[in-house]
């Protein structure tokens, strides 16, 4: 992928990392981050 | 200590340091017991997937996107550098702590130098490919490997 595609995946991933409440996303709040950075298909899907 | 209190402060100090907090740093900051501490971070390793360990120790290994070890994913900001665990992490790490900066790593192939500049919280515009070698569903089967 594109350097600017893993940027915003990575904005995208860890944005609630410094977050107090964090707590660790569902597979399928995962899967939403993956499909809305334009990742889909068999290859990207966690489960 | 609820573990939270822990694993923010841990995200904190990489945040401001660099680095990972020796388990001694943790203790005396939040006032827990070296057992504490192990148990704490175990506890949010294995049962949180907060933190991953290194390998049969009570070691920070990661706080993802944050690497406490040195990796060929150097990020720099500043006078400030961090290590990231692959370009994915490395690069998020400028996108958490919000600063412009760079991220100097290499082509596992070639072992050509890669330098990426974030400008104006954005990436510049690079030429190279960030390559996924592992499937979205195996991930998490050894996060080291990945």
């Amino acid at each position: 992928m594109s350097v600017e595609r893993c940027w915003e995946l990575g904005r995208r991933w860890y944005d609630d990392r410094l977050d107090p409440e964090w707590r660790r996303r569902t597979p399928a709040e995962r899967q939403a981050i993956l499909h809305d950075v334009g990742l889909t298909g068999p290859f990207w899907q966690i489960e | 200590m609820d573990d939270s209190a822990v694993r923010l402060w841990i995200y904190r100090h990489f945040v401001e340091h660099g680095r990972a907090p020796s388990l001694d740093d943790i203790g005396n900051a939040l006032h827990l017991t070296p057992a504490d501490v192990t148990a704490a971070l175990r506890r949010l390793a294995h049962d949180a997937d907060a933190l991953v360990l290194l390998p049969d120790s009570p070691y920070l290994w990661m706080a993802e996107p944050f690497s406490a070890v040195p990796t060929g994913y150097r990020v720099e900001s500043g006078a400030q550098t961090w290590w990231g665990n692959c370009i994915w992490d490395a690069l998020a790490i400028l996108a958490l702590v919000d600063a412009d900066g760079r991220v100097e790593a290499r082509c596992l192939q070639s072992a050509t130098e890669l330098l990426v500049s974030v400008v104006d919280g954005a990436p510049a515009p690079s030429d190279a490919i960030v390559h996924f070698l592992v499937p979205a569903s195996d991930w998490w089967r050894s996060i080291g490997f990945t």
